[in-house]
């Protein structure tokens, strides 16, 4: 149970690619209350099933230096009861009701959800609602979480190498930024957290200014919204302390390079990503080109990477490329690239490399465009047979500070891409003094 | 009164999702039966289908085989180059692909609606004449013994198959399906095309269509892809087989900060009350729920473990329950203890009766929310259908759950449940 309350940075990349595939062709409405509170809602009436999702606009991103893991670790003690909603009151109405809920973290926001019967979202309003001002917490409670977050990140990092080379990769990239710590905290500072930390970060961003309520299901806007008011109407905003600033600038301006080994694996891996200054992707268009330039590269079998590497000089078992948008500061392009057996890091990486020139010197020609385009068009079809992915994609969008019409855009501007822009596009995503590369190879 | 206000949901939340989706059953001009379920909102369809037989079929000394087989269909098929294949998919955004579990051999189509024909065209050549070009199966060759290289050194793949092997010594399902070093290498082509005919055949596949297809339109697809095949029966390999008998604790030493565990024991035939009691008694120990005991007892009240699961399995040739956790090196014995205690315990008094109607009314309120999209509707019902359950079976489901009795699943937990049946391994702590 709740084995996937967590933290979620790998998914934002994933994401990116549902939302431009989200946007549109699907009813979306959006309503605000008068304490500040969003909500949107998304029909989908061919099951019987609503997704209720609460998305707070706090992150590992907001907490303070030696305070890592606090917005993670509030997650878990989220789970923990209210007056209303003793310990253990809210896991027995929704096992009783085999409602599916779970929480992850990310930098920028934390999200908690619940799938059930339409029939059950009033109760799972009320019990978020209940949770989002009136939660208690004891010294007891958070000493028997703090061993579960601290086997969570064992379980992640320490036990994982690919996560530990993952974190590593996001503190170089982001040097002397906050996206540069991990969401599931350093341990020394996870050790110290204590409940007057818990209790300040809870007052300090848990509130009805700082949230959107999100619903995707077989369900009415309009009931969706006198349901709101009920619920949520009410919650009075506490003071929200001005949120740390966090610098824009640029956090890396020289080629970076991480080479790492560990016993415990035996596939060797070739990662790189790039930073995209922080205002690289805040017009629909370059977000929409870097989009369709990850899918040039390597979604699918006629992606650049996937063709020349894996298929023509047989040196790579697999290789994807992707473009991520929706941390608040940054954007990233990502490169992942697994060699054959006997195939050396340095001698790959010089073939990943080529590829990456040649797109920035030629781009791609307008028919390569065409089916590029038609590969984006079909994801948003395939993407309305999966509301639950939907729906949270756009939430997180939402929280990242944009607009549903800002997908809607994204996906306009897909259309009118030119090779010129794609080309573009590649000039400034793939500039190495912006990147770090990583190589992860067995121990022998 | 909340009680009875949250039994009734439940009920409620039952029949609207049984009244939500309506399966038909096909059957084409050929005789291929298939199960379908219109869904005419999204201009895609999801076509899953699956062969008796898996790994049974392989020639000893070639183990790996099927995977390769699997990982290779699309490689050349009829007069198609691999080449020609995999743009045509890429440039319709259509995809199909091949996989086994322990006992099917199961394929998987999505497409487009209004690229149905020619997708399922493609299917066809790789169902009928696969070619299993060189350059291709030398790349899946190399994947594959990447990955039994891999599973050597990764510390859940050494406990899973070091679990496996202890509970079925003389049996397939005791080694990993990712076969042998010496049986990837000695694979060929008409190895592969061998096995590949041994699979196919019409006569005892299950398929399960989801999706913007009409009855006459599937129809005419079983025809089309599978119409072909042979009408025979497949020969499967292998016997049912007990697990082994326990207890047997093993211990591995692997160099990490967290002990990984695997622990269980034998179950019963699941369609039966039998079944279904051993079912539910997993449900209680280790399933999704939080109240699960094992999630109390491990997570909620100790912190020994991020997440503790257990499940009933209820394969061909033989059934098995097991649960798996991860717990820091020095609490690992600790963490034993509270396992065989709650195992002791549950053997010895069974569950509550609270804690069997909380599963009851858990399991029948989330098994819907599985039912909300074309490929997972597509799998569940396929699943069924392979156990030769009727379209009926959704709606009946909770009633069956429900009429699960406390002593039914009291037997079960001191039958499965005896310390001497436990078979426990240890990864870790070095």
């Amino acid at each position: 149970m709740m084995m996937l309350r967590t933290v979620l940075t790998l998914l934002l990349s994933v994401l990116l690619i549902i939302k431009t595939a989200a946007a549109l062709s699907v009813p979306v409405t959006e309503y605000s209350l008068d304490n500040g509170l969003r909500i949107v809602v998304i029909e989908d009436h061919r099951a019987p099933v609503v997704l209720h999702a609460v998305v707070y606009d706090v992150g590992g991103a907001d907490e303070a230096p030696g305070k890592t893991g606090l917005a993670h670790f509030f997650e878990h003690l989220m789970f923990k009861g209210t007056t209303k909603y003793p310990l253990g009151t809210i896991d027995n109405l929704m096992d009783e009701n085999g409602v599916e809920r779970n929480a992850f973290t990310t930098l920028n926001n934390t999200v908690y959800y619940e799938r059930t019967s339409p029939a059950l979202l009033d109760v799972m309003m009320d019990i978020e609602a209940d949770r989002m001002m009136n939660l208690r917490l004891t010294t007891e409670i958070l000493e028997v979480e703090r061993k579960v977050v601290q086997e969570e990140r064992l379980s992640r990092n320490e036990s994982d190498p690919y996560g530990y080379a993952m974190e590593q990769l996001n503190k170089a990239l982001f040097k002397n930024h906050p996206y540069g710590r991990p969401v599931i905290g350093l341990p020394e500072d996870v050790a110290k957290l204590d409940l007057s930390d818990a209790l300040e970060f809870y007052r300090s961003h848990y509130m009805p200014s700082q949230a959107i309520v999100l619903v995707v299901g077989d369900v009415l806007p309009n009931d969706v919204y006198k349901l709101a008011a009920k619920h949520y109407g009410p919650l009075q905003n506490l003071v929200a302390p001005e949120k740390l600033k966090r610098s824009t600038e640029p956090t890396i301006s020289t080629a970076t390079r991480l080479e790492l080994e560990d016993a415990r694996i035996t596939e060797p891996l070739f990662h790189r990503v790039y930073q995209l200054g922080s205002n690289a992707h805040t017009t629909a268009k370059k977000a929409a080109a870097f989009e369709v330039l990850g899918y040039a590269l390597g979604s699918n079998w006629q992606s650049k990477l996937v063709r020349q590497l894996v298929t023509e000089k047989a040196i790579a078992s697999s290789a994807s490329a992707s473009y991520g948008g929706n941390l608040a500061d940054f954007g990233q392009f990502q490169i992942s690239v697994s060699p054959r057996s006997g195939v050396d890091l340095i001698e790959l990486e010089k073939h990943v490399d080529d590829v990456l020139r040649k797109i920035v010197e030629n781009g791609v020609s307008a028919e390569e465009l065409q089916d590029l385009k038609n590969a984006v068009e079909a994801a948003t079809i395939y993407e309305r047979d999966n509301p639950v992915g939907l729906g949270i994609a756009i939430g997180s969008v939402l929280a990242a500070g944009k607009k549903v019409s800002h997908l809607d855009a994204i996906n306009a501007e897909i259309a009118t891409l030119t090779p010129e822009d794609i080309q573009t596009a590649a000039r400034m995503a793939l500039n190495i003094n912006t990147s770090v590369t990583l190589l992860l190879r067995p121990k022998n | 009164m909340i009680k009875h206000f949250w039994s009734l949901l439940v009920l409620l939340l039952a029949s609207s999702f049984a009244q939500a989706f309506e399966i038909q059953e096909i059957t084409s001009p050929k005789g291929i039966k298939a199960w379908l379920v219109e869904a005419h909102d999204v201009p895609i369809v999801s076509l899953h289908f699956s062969f008796e037989g898996a790994r049974d079929l392989e020639v000893v000394g070639k183990e790996g085989s099927l995977g390769l087989l699997t990982a290779c269909l699309k490689e050349g098929a009829g007069t198609n180059s691999s080449e020609v294949i995999k743009t045509k998919l890429a440039k319709m955004s259509s995809n199909y692909g091949f996989y086994a579990t322990a006992d099917n051999t199961m394929g998987q189509l999505q497409t487009l609606k209004k690229n149905l024909s020619e997708t399922a065209d493609l299917l066809k050549a790789s169902v009928e004449n696969p070619q299993f070009e060189a350059l291709a199966l030398e790349r899946e060759r190399d994947h594959a013994l990447q990955d039994i290289k891999r599973a050597k050194a990764d510390q859940w793949s050494i406990a899973e198959d070091a679990w496996y092997a202890a509970a079925f010594p003389n049996h397939l399902y005791g080694t990993s399906s990712r076969g042998t070093e010496a049986g990837i290498n000695s694979v060929t082509a008409d190895d592969l095309r061998v096995l590949w005919k041994r699979i196919t055949n019409r006569r005892d596949m299950n398929i399960v269509a989801v999706g913007d297809i009409t009855p006459s339109e599937l129809a005419a697809v079983l025809d089309q892809v599978f119409g072909n095949l042979p009408d025979l029966k497949v020969l499967v390999g292998e016997q049912p087989t007990p697990m082994a008998k326990g207890p047997i604790e093993q211990r591995i030493a692997y160099d990490n900060p967290q002990t990984v565990v695997y622990f269980g024991n034998p179950s019963v035939e699941g369609q039966g009350p039998e079944g279904w009691a051993s079912y539910l008694l997993a449900e209680i120990l280790g399933g999704r729920a939080s109240f699960a005991r094992l999630n109390q007892s491990l997570r909620e009240k100790s912190g020994l473990t991020y997440g503790v699961t257990m499940s009933d399995n209820d394969w061909e040739f033989g059934e098995v329950q097991y649960g798996t956790f991860s717990t820091a090196n020095n609490t690992t014995d600790q963490a034993l203890q509270v396992l065989r205690k709650e195992l002791a315990d549950m053997a010895l008094n069974g569950p509550t009766s609270e804690e069997l109607r909380k599963v009851k009314s858990f399991i029948n309120g989330s098994y819907p929310l599985g039912f909300s999209d074309n490929n997972s509707i597509a799998q569940e019902l396929l699943s069924k259908m392979q156990r030769g359950l009727s379209p009926t079976y959704f709606a009946e489901r909770a009633g069956i759950i429900n009429a699960v009795t406390l002593e039914q699943v009291k037997a079960q937990a001191a039958k499965l449940l005896k310390p001497e049946n436990q078979i426990v391994v240890i990864v870790g702590g070095k």
